[in-house]
């Protein structure tokens, strides 16, 4: 298993928002997590990251234990994580955070070259900026920078915010393209947060649905059915109360 | 208009009129939202001119933006994460008490603070925020903290609304209310909104007239469902069609 989380509670000072909750992410596996807003899907991403400090319960990656290890440990061991926000250096030139994620990268030139090269290959927009400063990107420019950023290093688990906000219809296929796509070829883990949720089942092998910081679903992706009832409920629940 | 060495825009014009919502869609990169940061003033254009109700807007600086009945609102997230969701509100509405001399000792101000904050209240309860309103806006999921900065923006009064890109990182079961919000409290008013989205669907249930950018020119507009299904409009932005 790549990631096991057991029982992991987090919380904004009183304010708890996971309670006990209970994910795995196999290998080679792309996992989707879903649920309306509130629901706590960014803050396991934080939790599992070491970004939020989780109260209860253990985070396991890649068979070693990691729970509340700093996020810059997890990332050494091969954790990456893309946040929504604040997801690139602004004043840095495209090349430049591209160069920042692949830091800690070993090998020789010709390595740091040749990561440079795919990732400008699966965004060529990229290569085309890649002497513009990150602040002068469009928000959907800054998307695929954030993205490359963390696969300079090729790590093996991805934790994805959100990919798609702010992505033009027809970039938002090719992302999730590109997520299957690097998976297939590096053979890294995937677990996702995105609303998207049609677009995002094309490539997911694995659904976790979560309600008020609790696991209420998981299954396979290709019980699409059960998967959107689960969502069409839980957004109809929310409008009832709106 | 130049930007960073890279051309942005060529002759490009747009009319935002009141009651209507005006959407302007196109590829990232394209200069969507570059056109709200020039009408702000954040930079100035090359050439051409902006009118607001025909009055030519010359001068005009960012943070002056609201007293001339203009306000935006940005793709990402800026509230003040500290306050409470319902104080972020208070702070973006007109006549503050603090903003006259007199304001600080007359007890006609007094009542007007109450006022603001009842109104602030009932802002909130059209986007079902309430629950939300004495938490500090920074722990609020994101989804929230972008519908509070959209509520920031109407709560300003401002007659011209500027969004740039609402719905983005929004969850699907916070689109309704988004959608509800420009409808009653934007549209039903007849003020002006001009709407930088990638959501069609959103742009579908509100827009009167859209406008498809791409490489800093107009390359087509009209109403969306013309728009939706043109040619060059699917070739290179929605990548599919979008059937009514």
């Amino acid at each position: 298993m790549m990631l096991e989380v057991r029982g992991i509670s987090v919380a904004y000072g009183a304010f708890e928002v996971l309670h006990r909750v209970n994910i795995v992410v196999g290998e080679r596996h792309i996992v989707g997590l879903f649920g309306h807003n509130g629901a706590g899907k960014s803050s396991l991403l934080k939790g599992i990251y070491g970004v939020l400090q989780v109260r209860s319960g253990s985070v396991t990656f890649a068979g070693e234990e990691t729970t509340n290890d700093r996020p810059f440990r997890q990332a050494m061991r091969g954790m990456r994580f893309v946040p929504q926000e604040g997801n690139v250096f602004p004043n840095l030139t495209v090349e430049d955070n591209l160069r920042m994620g692949a830091l800690r990268l070993a090998g020789d030139d010709s390595v740091h070259a040749a990561r440079f090269e795919d990732v400008y290959e699966t965004f060529p927009i990229l290569r085309e900026r890649r002497r513009a400063r990150a602040q002068v990107l469009s928000g959907g420019e800054r998307q695929m920078l954030a993205l490359s950023i963390a696969l300079m290093t090729r790590p093996k688990l991805l934790l994805l915010d959100e990919p798609s906000a702010g992505l033009a219809p027809i970039l938002v296929e090719r992302i999730f393209e590109t997520i299957r796509v690097i998976r297939d070829r590096f053979g890294m883990s995937v677990l996702l947060v995105e609303q998207n949720v049609n677009e995002a089942l094309r490539i997911i092998d694995e659904v976790c649905v979560l309600e008020e910081g609790r696991v209420v679903f998981t299954g396979a992706a290709s019980e699409k059915d059960l998967i959107v009832r689960h969502l069409w409920r839980l957004s109809n629940m929310s409008h009832r109360s709106s | 208009m130049n930007f960073g060495g890279v051309f942005v825009f060529e002759d490009v014009s747009i009319a935002i009129p009141l009651g209507k919502v005006t959407a302007c869609i196109g590829p990232n990169g394209a200069g969507k939202t570059t056109i709200i940061n020039i009408v702000c003033g954040a930079f100035p254009p090359k050439a051409g001119e902006i009118f607001l109700d025909g009055v030519r807007l010359k001068g005009i600086r960012p943070f002056d933006t609201v007293r001339h009945g203009l306000c935006r609102s940005f793709q990402d997230v800026r509230i003040f994460p500290s306050l409470t969701a319902l104080e972020n509100v208070l702070v973006a509405m007109p006549e503050q008490r603090g903003e006259r001399i007199g304001g600080l000792f007359f007890r006609g101000a007094r009542v007007q603070e109450r006022a603001n904050r009842d109104k602030a209240r009932r802002l909130l309860q059209a986007v079902a925020l309430e629950s939300a309103a004495e938490r500090p806006a920074g722990e609020l999921p994101f989804g929230q903290q972008k519908l509070l900065s959209l509520l920031r923006a109407v709560a300003t009064g401002a007659r011209v609304l500027l969004l740039d890109e609402p719905a983005a990182g929004a969850e699907a079961d916070l689109i309704p209310r988004v959608v509800d919000l420009i409808r009653s409290l934007v549209k039903a008013e007849g003020r002006a909104t001009f709407l930088v989205e990638h959501n069609i669907d959103l742009v579908r249930q509100i827009a009167d007239r859209v406008y498809v950018l791409q490489g800093g020119r107009i390359i087509a507009a009209g109403d969306v469902q013309r728009v939706l299904d043109d040619e060059t409009v699917i070739r290179e932005y929605l990548g599919r069609v979008y059937d009514a």
